[in-house]
C-alpha cells in the first residue's frame, strides 16, 4: 500500500512509516548509540488523518521510539519516513505542558511560528486567531506560570497545531491531568482533530484512553520494547474522550489490549 | 474560564511598609545609640568615632574631593572585577557544563582555587601587577568567578530538558535555542552569582588597597588609621556599605524587570 517513490507529497502528507527502528540509550558522555538497547526492530504504519495509541509498560521504551520518531534521539538502525518528504514539520506534545515560562501563551504560540519562517505581524495574528479557537482570547498575555494546568495544556496543544504539522506526536500527553481536566482537554483535542484532521501517535499508559482515542491500538512489550500485537478499535466516531467508555464493545477492546499486554514483573503488595 | 483567569490574574498583594518602616526605626536606632555612647562614654569617639562626626568629615570629604578621589578607584576596581569575573565565570561554567572532559580536568583546579581563601593572594598580586588598579581588579576577578563559575554550570545542567526537546521538535537551530532557552534558563542564575558578587568584588578590591594602594577607600582606611583618625576610617566603612547596598538594588531593579512573568505568578 506504502509507495516508494516521494513524489505525490500531498495524498501521502500525514502518513508514517517507521521501518526496522531500534534504539539505543545514549552512553553517558558519548555521542555513541552503543548504550542499552530501549526500543527493538519496530515497525508499523500509519495512514494519513489515522489515530494510533502506543501502549506498553513502563520503561518498554515507549516514549524513546515517540522521540525517535520525532528526531529528537537517534536511531541505532531503521528509518523514520513521513509522507511530505523529510521537511514535515511535526507536532510534539508533551507529558508536561514544555511551554516557556517567560513568554507569554502568545508568544509561546507565535515563537513556534517564527521557527517556522512566518514574519513577526502574521505570527502576531495567527497567535491571536487561534488563542480566540481555543477560548483563551483572554489570556494572549498571561505568563504560563499564571494559567491553570488545564489552560497551560490547551496552549500546548495550539502551540502544535499553529504551525499545521502533518501529524501530531503527543507523549502522554494528558496524564499530568485532573481526572476532570483531562476530560475536558481530551474532547477539546477531538474537536480540533475532528476539524483539522491530522495524523496522531499517542503514546500512553492508560488502557482506556487509548481505546478511547485511538483508531489503532499497537501493544509494546517490556523494554526492550518491541511491538507486541496491534488492536483495531472499530468505534464509531465521533468520540467523547469520557462517554466513549460506555460504548458497546468498548469493555471487550479494553479486554483484548489488557490481555495482550506483558505480564506485570512487579510483585503486588 | 472566566473564572479561572479571574482566580489567576487576581493575585492579592499585601500592603507592607511595617518592615521597610521598622528597617529605618533600627537605623535611626542604632545610629542614636552610638551617638549617646560617644557622647556618655570619654574617649569613646577615639575607638569608634561618632555619627555627628562621620556626617562632618563626609561633608569636607565630599567638598575637597577627597571622597570622590577615593570611590573612584575602588569604584573601577570592583566594578571591573565583577564585570571579568562574570566573563571568566560564564565562560569556565559554560565549558564544564557541556564538555565532560573539561569538566573532569579543571574540576580539581576549580575546587582548590576555591578552598584558597583569596585575600591571602592579595599581597602576591599586588607584587605582580603592582599598587595601580590591576593587581586589585585581579584580586577582585579571582574570589568572584568561581561563584559565577558554579552557578552557571549549576544553571545549565538545570535547564528542563522538556524545553529544549520542545525547541528541537519546532527545529529550532543552536542560535534561537540559546536564544530562546539556554539564556532565559541562565538569568536567575547570573541575576544571583551577580548579587553575591557585589560583595565579593568590592571585598577583592578593598583587601587589595589594604595591602598597597596609593588612592581607594581601602587606601584610606590604611591611611586613617596610621595616623589614629578612626573617623576617616569608619567614614570610609559606611561609604563602602552604601556603595555595597546600592548596586545590590540596582542589580533588584533588573532582577524585576526580567522576571516580570516569575514575579506576576508569585504571591510576592
Amino acid at each position: 500500500m506504502s509507495s516508494g517513490t516521494d513524489n505525490r507529497v500531498d495524498a501521502s502528507r500525514g502518513s508514517l512509516a517507521v521501518t526496522g527502528v531500534s534504539v539505543r540509550y545514549p552512553q553517558r558522555g558519548t555521542r555513541q548509540t552503543s548504550g542499552v538497547l530501549a526500543v527493538s526492530d519496530i515497525s508499523f504504519s500509519v495512514a494519513p488523518g489515522e489515530f494510533v495509541a502506543i501502549v506498553g509498560p513502563s520503561g518498554c521504551g515507549k516514549s524513546t521510539l515517540l522521540k525517535a520518531i520525532a528526531g529528537l534521539v537517534p536511531l541505532a538502525s531503521g528509518s523514520v519516513a513521513f509522507g511530505g518528504g523529510p521537511e514535515t514539520r511535526v507536532g510534539f506534545v508533551f507529558q508536561t505542558d514544555a511551554l516557556l515560562p517567560w513568554n507569554t501563551a502568545s508568544g509561546n504560540i507565535e515563537l513556534a511560528l517564527r521557527l517556522a519562517g512566518a514574519p513577526a505581524a502574521a505570527a502576531r495574528e495567527r497567535a491571536k486567531a487561534l488563542l480566540a479557537r481555543i477560548g483563551l482570547a483572554h489570556a494572549a498575555d498571561l505568563f504560563p506560570p499564571q494559567l491553570s494546568g488545564g489552560m497551560r495544556k490547551r496552549v500546548a496543544i495550539a502551540r502544535a497545531l499553529a504551525y499545521d504539522p502533518a501529524i501530531f506526536l503527543m507523549d502522554e500527553s494528558f496524564s499530568a491531568l485532573d481526572a476532570q481536566t483531562r476530560i475536558q482537554v481530551g474532547n477539546f483535542f477531538l474537536n480540533l482533530l475532528a476539524q483539522s484532521q491530522q495524523t496522531v501517535v499517542f503514546v500512553t499508559h492508560d488502557i482506556e484512553e487509548a481505546v478511547a482515542l485511538a483508531d489503532r491500538v499497537l501493544v509494546m512489550s517490556r523494554g526492550p520494547g518491541r511491538i507486541e500485537c496491534e488492536i483495531p478499535v472499530p468505534l464509531p466516531r465521533p468520540r467523547d474522550y469520557h462517554a466513549t467508555r460506555f460504548v458497546a464493545g468498548f469493555g471487550d477492546l479494553q479486554q483484548r489490549v489488557w490481555n495482550a499486554l506483558p505480564a506485570s514483573s512487579e510483585p503486588m503488595p | 474560564m472566566k473564572s479561572e483567569a479571574a482566580a489567576v490574574s487576581g493575585t492579592a498583594r499585601r500592603v507592607r511598609f511595617s518592615p521597610r518602616l521598622a528597617s529605618w526605626l533600627l537605623a535611626l536606632a542604632l545610629i542614636a545609640i552610638w551617638q549617646a555612647a560617644a557622647d556618655a562614654v570619654p574617649g569613646m569617639t577615639s575607638l569608634a568615632s561618632s555619627p555627628l562626626l562621620v556626617i562632618e568629615r563626609l561633608a569636607a570629604l565630599a567638598a575637597n574631593g577627597d571622597l570622590w578621589r577615593n570611590l573612584l578607584p575602588t569604584l573601577e576596581e570592583t566594578f571591573g572585577g565583577l564585570a571579568l569575573g562574570l566573563i571568566v565565570g560564564i565562560c569556565g561554567g559554560v565549558l564544564m557544563a557541556r564538555s565532560r572532559f573539561a569538566a573532569s580536568m579543571l574540576d580539581p583546579y576549580v575546587i582548590g582555587i576555591n578552598g584558597v581563601p583569596r585575600v591571602a593572594l592579595g599581597p602576591f598580586f599586588v607584587v605582580w601587577f603592582g599598587i595601580g588598579i590591576l593587581s586589585k581588579i585581579l584580586l577582585a576577578v579571582s574570589i568572584v568567578f568561581v561563584v559565577v563559575l558554579f552557578n552557571t554550570r549549576e544553571g545549565i545542567e538545570s535547564i528542563d530538558p522538556d524545553l529544549v526537546d520542545a525547541l528541537r521538535s519546532m527545529r529550532a537551530n543552536q542560535w534561537q535555542m540559546l536564544r530562546h532557552v539556554t539564556i532565559p534558563s541562565l538569568v536567575p542564575w547570573l541575576l544571583a552569582s551577580t548579587k553575591i558578587g557585589i560583595g565579593l568584588a568590592l571585598t577583592g578590591a578593598v583587601v587589595g588597597e589594604l595591602v598597597g594602594a596609593s588612592a581607594g577607600l581601602g587606601w584610606y582606611i590604611t591611611n586613617s588609621l596610621n595616623v589614629i583618625d578612626m573617623t576617616g576610617a569608619v567614614t570610609a566603612l559606611l561609604v563602602m556599605a552604601v556603595v555595597a547596598m546600592l548596586m545590590y538594588y540596582a542589580v533588584l531593579v533588573i532582577e524585576r524587570r526580567l522576571s516580570v512573568w516569575r514575579s506576576e505568578a508569585g504571591t510576592r
